[in-house]
């Protein structure tokens, strides 16, 4: 599998619609283009960039497609004039270096159209082989050695074949992180066990407790029924991030004047679910406030502590 | 003579909980670890016959796969306390329960360390379980003693006096098996070092684990190291240790690597203990005055083929009322099911039975259930048949019934309606047997002046932290934040399991001891040191307070322990220790329901109890104590089972999500009072083992409170729904 | 859970064609019930097509109907202003499911196709006919409190745990999909099939579909509507009774019902016989009471769950005497 990206910014001139022309014909890239076996082109929430794009092409024989199919020629004729900054990179799971080789020189020197063209339905079944025999493989991911594929993961979107690692960037705590992963590793180990961040606590890991949660893009979510790979870009904030330097945060300041917790296990999560029940209007009575806290066991049950202590930081929060 | 213990003083160790950096077992970071994971057994009782694991052997990552042909033998003397099973799994080929460990995967990820699991295929030769209580009642037995205590117990002639009794209750009640289900899974990380063995671990009890860890792999108890400094609750399930923990040791020794092994929540199902399922048979004999004047009380619990081990005790149907005749017999059960244990406030179990049959004895004489209990007070100590040093139930139940206006309740049931509900008001006594084990504390005062209390005790959410570091800054006259407390380090002095309330009793005289000691170690270098303002006064005339040390009535002789250990240029290291015994706390739960019987929906609204714990060492962590206690008690009353299959003997909820516990949602706030006077038995300082004491009379005061609220009276926990219809 | 491959598809059309040639695949939403079949072992998939990224959020009150997206999120349609003005039912069956988190994440596609909460078809090593056809259903002679009395076979008893599917059944929404035959429409009605013997098969959904959005009919009946949902704990629990019921009056006769029942069936229970013999006549307790016999004639309780053939007739009474202020 080979992923083709690019991450970019327009210049400031280029008009709504002439940005929409340029959005649309790499689209059509993605549609047109029949070895493109999944593509996206959006927001690039990831950093410096406005947009990115990502096309998934199966191998190399897909990607000379791509870079000689007219669609793209058209793309690049229609969008490169209108670009600030751009950069882009190809990364690729096939473990044959000769694959990266070829990538890194097809980038220099763009490769001729030649071969019959291929219909949809062919590529397809090819794309399944490939996927098989990589599992099998169980192959790491490998950067073709473009100086671009060293600079970022992709925006948002790619493909990774079962077995094989792909790279994530989240913004962790206000930190951008990467992590190379398998797709099923979740949110929550990838905080855990490769990241370092042990304050977000595995209590079920089934989503029944409420111990993990953590916020994704300023909402409370359980971080071990969501993969790492789904967050793609995202803005994460575990316990850890709460605190600016030594002062902590009031909901951190109310558990601990109203001795919220025994244990501690749960209460990262009661934490992290408490400043989202805050922010979202869920604190305004007790039973509400019961209510809206109900997703986070508490086996010590410091439960009307835990009430109270949401309802005291509420009013400092809303202060 | 104190300024803090006895205050609400905020949790030490609230920093560290609220900011992720407090590290429990599983969040050591090691390098080189691989992960563990293991393979249950899917038949409750047989033979394995096969296990093949080339399959797993051949998943990216896997390291090994250990089966009980080659994991390594461990030896224990069984069965016993403190490893709870009468078995070492993984040394032979039988089975004795569903989700025993059969094979153990180690991998480079947790994630292939799963997945390889799965691809290990045992097959078995299964022979037929018995799961239920109820299928093998006939096969009740007395079983042998377990930690020393019998169980049967008897006191004057209770047949003959319930033969002769102006009234009897005469009710079967029970409970099912339960789950402690700490929020902390089990978890186990092992690091060798040579033959020296460190464990990472989540235990009630470094100590115990340490000494059943270093006896199974025959080495002396330093070669093993247990450090645990915060635990993510244990409630009982992590007091004993567990199979899981002596396999991690032995895969990470046949690896030669460190392993990390965290149990799923489904295992812990099978793996760390439960409360065992319970039938309750009593029969109550009693005057029309409401004296008792007999008490039959036949229990039968869940015991194990291999193993005759109960852990629910009718203690209080043996100390807690005065009643002459009383006969206790404690009976087993052998089902194909994983030992059971203790589970937080064990007496629970049989407790519910008497305080429930106390309240139909009370419907029948027509008398108040309080009054009920005054006239049957029972101001004797078993342990000494004296007088108790200090038991002021009577108060508790004076104090909390006024605060929940009992007065005002109707005895009659049935009759007091809000909107469509109904309102029940319902009551109990609070009973446990606190425990005791010897300890020791070491107290070092460095060079800076600070004290470092190390003890190798747990912090286990009670607030060992907060309350030991209390009694060392009053105990030197210094204040809390000069004062560091380490736990949960086998290197530390020995110190108590975090079991059994045993901690406070147990720990709080060594440290009280060691800091009355250091202040005298340093009161003697200022005194004896030319350089001290205090040079040549008296030892006994010098008073420490906030740090300062000063002459009784000289103000201007003045030095600090930070200038005396300056000048000594060395620390201070004394250790403490302090005997005590077990003993018993009381209290009493009052409680208001409100029933929609029309949907069978029960709502527990109001809550108040008083508790004798002795002195309150910590009012804030006692508080904690009973509003955790009185939600366990809601959760033991209302919704927590554990279902087993009656065919398969698996356990068929192994969850969250279908075995229930309280949520906020079900909680009410609870008024906790206290009788706060210290014991003057006790050398903790006048405090009692407390922790366990609150919950234990909360499932029968619900059920009576049920029973006033519409005149049905329910004696099977949990009281779901299809019992209020 | 088995190590899968991951695709993050562009557009339905991209999801749905890249299922068809992917064998062993599965969308992918939110996630949170399909990582724990995954991990459990009741479920494998060789890849997951992630659909979060396709554009199927959207939540719309048009004059017609109401026309949610895929992938919207529970708590999207649930807090949607529209929503709870004009389809009350779906806003309280969603806020009654799950908790604050999960309602965060999960999506209302994936809410429709969550697999039940059966202990036995949970466990891989426990036999299910659901799971692993053929091998047996353990919960007819074992524990089954949780199972349904109404429309169970000897091959299964298992009902559908979905909040959200009662509503929208009570409501006569349709289920969109897009497959690689193309797009079709299925009432919901006809979505959920009952076990028979082939209890594998829960939902009409041909292989490599895609659920693309679900309408409901905006009527004045759908503004007069309500979820009663009963449990064993206050909340973040699965229903043990529900009742979506939608009533309109004129005087005390019932100009129109709609019911549909959660906890009690193998799939969201509706039975128009229940609700034409309270249409045209005068809300009573009597007629009530009438109903809820008619709805339970067919039950086949088992040991474990047969409180719930009077739960669910009470529970249909006062969810209609709240709804035509009978009290």
């Amino acid at each position: 599998m080979i992923h083709h990206g690019s991450r970019f910014t327009f210049r400031l001139d280029a008009t709504p619609e002439q940005r929409a022309e340029a959005l649309e014909s790499l689209r059509e890239q993605g549609r047109a283009i029949p070895s493109v076996r999944s593509f996206f082109v959006g927001r690039d929430h990831g950093g410096d960039y406005e947009w990115g794009a990502v096309f998934v092409i199966e191998d190399l024989d897909g990607y000379r497609e791509f870079l000689t199919h007219p669609a793209r020629r058209h793309a690049d004729r229609t969008a490169s004039p209108l670009l600030a900054d751009i950069v882009s990179y190809d990364l690729t799971d096939d473990p044959d270096p000769e694959t990266g080789a070829r990538i890194a020189e097809w980038r220099r020197h763009p490769p001729l159209p030649d071969g019959p063209v291929r219909t949809r339905r062919t590529v397809l079944k090819a794309m399944a082989v490939t996927a098989a025999g990589t599992a099998a493989a169980g192959t790491g991911i490998t950067a073709a050695p473009a100086p671009a594929a060293a600079r970022t993961a992709a925006a948002q979107a790619y493909a990774v074949a079962p077995g094989a690692s792909v790279e994530v960037a989240m913004t962790v705590n206000g930190q951008l992180r990467k992590v190379v992963l398998e797709p099923r590793v979740t949110l929550l180990d990838a905080l855990r066990e490769r990241l370092g961040l042990t304050g977000t606590k595995k209590g079920c890991d089934r989503g029944e407790c409420g111990a993990c949660t953590v916020l994704a893009d300023g909402e409370r979510v359980k971080s071990c029924l969501t993969l790492a790979v789904m967050r793609q870009g995202a803005e994460i904030t575990t316990v850890e991030g709460l605190a600016r330097g030594e002062e902590l945060h009031p909901v951190q300041e109310a558990f601990i004047r109203h001795d919220a917790f025994q244990c501690g296990a749960c209460t990262p999560g009661q934490i992290m679910s408490a400043v989202a029940c805050i922010d979202e209007g869920h604190a305004g009575s007790e039973a509400e406030i019961r209510e809206w806290m109900s997703g986070n066991l508490c086996r010590c049950a410091a439960y009307q502590n835990i009430v109270a202590a949401v309802a005291d930081a509420a009013k400092e929060v809303r202060r | 003579m104190s300024a803090l213990v006895g205050q609400g003083v905020a949790r030490v160790d609230g920093r560290a909980k609220v900011t992720g950096a407090a590290r429990y077992a599983a969040d050591h970071e090691v390098a080189g670890a691989l992960h563990g994971f293991l393979v249950m057994s899917t038949i409750a009782r047989g033979e394995v016959v096969e296990i093949d694991a080339r399959a797993a052997l051949a998943h990216p990552g896997v390291v090994a796969v250990y089966t009980h042909a080659d994991m390594a033998r461990l030896g224990l003397r069984l069965p016993g306390f403190p490893y709870n099973r009468p078995f070492i799994p993984m040394q032979d080929t039988r089975v004795h329960h569903n989700g025993q460990p059969v094979a153990y995967v180690v991998a480079q990820t947790l994630e292939q360390a799963q997945e390889a699991a799965g691809l290990v295929k045992v097959s078995y030769r299964a022979e037929e379980p018995v799961a239920r209580l109820a299928d093998a009642l006939d096969e009740a037995f007395l079983p042998k003693k377990f930690r020393e205590k019998d169980n049967e117990f008897a006191r004057g002639d209770a047949a003959a006096a319930l033969e002769q009794a102006e009234v009897r209750i005469d009710q079967t009640y029970g409970s099912p098996m339960q789950h402690h289900n700490p929020i902390e899974p089990h978890t186990t990380t092992a690091v060798w070092a040579g033959d020296e063995l460190t464990l990472y671990e989540s235990t009630q009890g470094v100590m115990f684990t340490r000494n059943v860890v270093a006896t199974a792999f025959g080495r002396a108890p330093e070669q093993v190291r247990v450090i645990s400094p915060y635990l993510g609750g244990g409630f009982g399930a992590k007091g004993p240790t567990y199979p899981h923990t002596l396999l991690t040791a032995a895969a990470a020794r046949l690896a030669g690597r460190p392993v990390k092994l965290v149990l799923s929540r489904a295992q812990m199902y099978t793996s760390n203990g439960h409360r065992a399922e319970y039938r309750h048979h009593l029969r109550l004999g009693a005057t029309r005055q409401g004296v008792l004047t007999a008490i039959a009380d036949t229990s039968t619990a869940q015991v194990t083929r291999l193993d005759e081990a109960v852990y629910n005790g009718s203690d209080s149907t043996v100390h807690l009322y005065a009643c002459p005749n009383v006969h206790v017999r404690q009976l087993g059960v052998r089902l194909d099911l994983p030992t059971s244990s203790y589970m937080r406030s064990p007496e629970t179990t049989a407790h519910f039975g008497l305080e429930t049959a106390m309240d139909e004895l009370s419907h029948e004489l027509g008398i108040d259930p309080v009054e009920l209990r005054i006239r049957n007070h029972n101001p004797i100590d078993p342990r000494t048949d004296g007088p108790y040093t200090s038991k002021h139930l009577l108060e508790c139940y004076r104090v909390a019934a006024e605060a929940f206006g009992w007065a005002r309740r109707s005895p009659r049931p049935g009759t007091t309606r809000d909107g469509d509900e109904y309102v029940g008001w319902g009551m109990a006594t609070e009973t446990h047997t606190y425990g005791w084990i010897r300890s020791e504390a070491g107290l070092t005062i460095g060079p800076d002046g600070r004290a470092t209390l190390r003890a190798a005790t747990q912090e286990i959410g009670t607030g060992t932290y907060t309350v030991l570091s209390q009694v060392v800054a009053d105990g030197l006259g210094m204040p809390l934040g000069h004062v560091t407390t380490l736990l949960g380090d086998t290197t530390y002095p020995t110190a108590s399991l975090s079991a059994g309330s045993s901690t406070m009793p147990s720990v709080v005289g060594p440290v009280s001891e060691a800091a009355r000691s250091a202040r005298k170690a340093v009161i003697a270098l200022a005194v004896a040191d030319p350089r001290s303002p205090l040079h040549g006064v008296p030892a006994e005339e010098v008073v420490a307070e906030a740090g300062r040390l000063f002459a009784r009535g000289d103000g201007g002789r003045v030095d600090s322990y930070r200038d005396v250990m300056a000048r000594h240029g060395r620390s201070v290291e004394v250790i403490g220790r302090q005997d005590n015994a077990p003993g018993y706390s009381f209290g009493a739960v009052f409680v208001e329901v409100r029933i929609q019987p029309r949907l069978g929906r029960v709502r527990v609204t109001r809550v108040v109890t008083a508790h004798d714990p002795g002195r309150v060492l910590n009012r804030r962590t006692a508080r904690g104590q009973v509003i955790g206690g009185v939600t366990w008690g809601i959760g033991f009353a209302l919704m927590e089972h554990t279902m087993v299959d009656p065919n398969t003997a698996r356990v068929v909820n192994p969850n969250l999500s279908t075995y229930l516990v309280p949520v906020c949602a079900d909680t009410p706030s609870v008024e906790a009072l206290f009788v706060d006077r210290p014991d003057p038995g006790s050398p903790a300082l006048g405090a009692r083992g407390f922790g366990e004491t609150p919950g234990t009379g909360v499932p029968a005061a619900i059920g009576n409170a049920i029973h006033h609220a519409i005149g049905r009276r329910l004696r099977d926990v949990p009281f779901t729904r299809d019992k209020l219809l | 859970m088995r190590a899968f491959g991951y695709t993050v598809a562009g557009s339905p059309a991209d999801a749905v064609r890249i299922a068809a040639s992917t064998p062993g695949s599965a969308f992918v939403a939110g996630g949170t019930d399909l990582l724990n079949l995954m991990r459990d072992g009741a479920q494998a998939h060789d890849h997951l097509i992630d659909v979060n990224h396709l554009d199927l959020g959207e939540v719309a009150v048009g004059s017609r109907r109401l026309r949610v997206g895929a992938a919207a999120r529970m708590r999207q349609v649930a807090e949607h202003p529209g929503v709870r003005r004009e389809f009350p039912v779906l806003s309280e069956a969603l806020l009654a499911s799950a908790s604050p988190q999960v309602r965060n994440m999960a999506s209302i596609g994936g809410n429709l196709l969550q697999r039940t909460r059966c202990g036995y078809f949970r466990d891989p090593a426990s036999p299910c006919n659901k799971r692993s056809p053929g091998s047996g259903c353990p919960a007819v002679s074992g524990h089954n409190r949780g199972h349904a009395i109404l429309g169970g076979s000897d091959h299964c008893l298992a009902t559908h745990p979905s909040d959200l599917a009662v509503a929208l059944t009570a409501l006569d929404a349709t289920v969109h999909l897009l497959g690689p035959g193309g797009e079709r429409a299925v009432p919901v009605a006809d979505f959920y099939l009952l076990p028979g013997a082939t209890p594998d098969r829960e939902t009409a959904m041909r292989p490599g579909e895609l659920i693309t959005w679900v309408d409901v009919p905006r009527t004045a009946l759908a503004g007069q509507s309500r979820y009663l949902k009963l449990r064993d704990r206050a909340t973040f629990e699965f229903a043990v009774v529900s009742v979506a019921a939608a009533l309109r009056t004129r005087g005390r006769v019932v100009q129109d019902v709609r019911l549909a029942f959660g906890g009690v069936g193998t799939r969201p229970w509706r039975d128009a016989g229940v609700e034409a013999a309270l249409r045209g006549r005068p809300l009573t307790a009597q007629a009530i009471a009438g109903a809820g016999r008619l709805l339970v004639r067919g039950a086949e309780p088992r040991e474990g769950n047969r409180f719930k053939v009077e739960l669910v007739q009470r529970a249909l009474v006062s969810i209609l005497s709240d709804l035509g202020g009978l009290r």
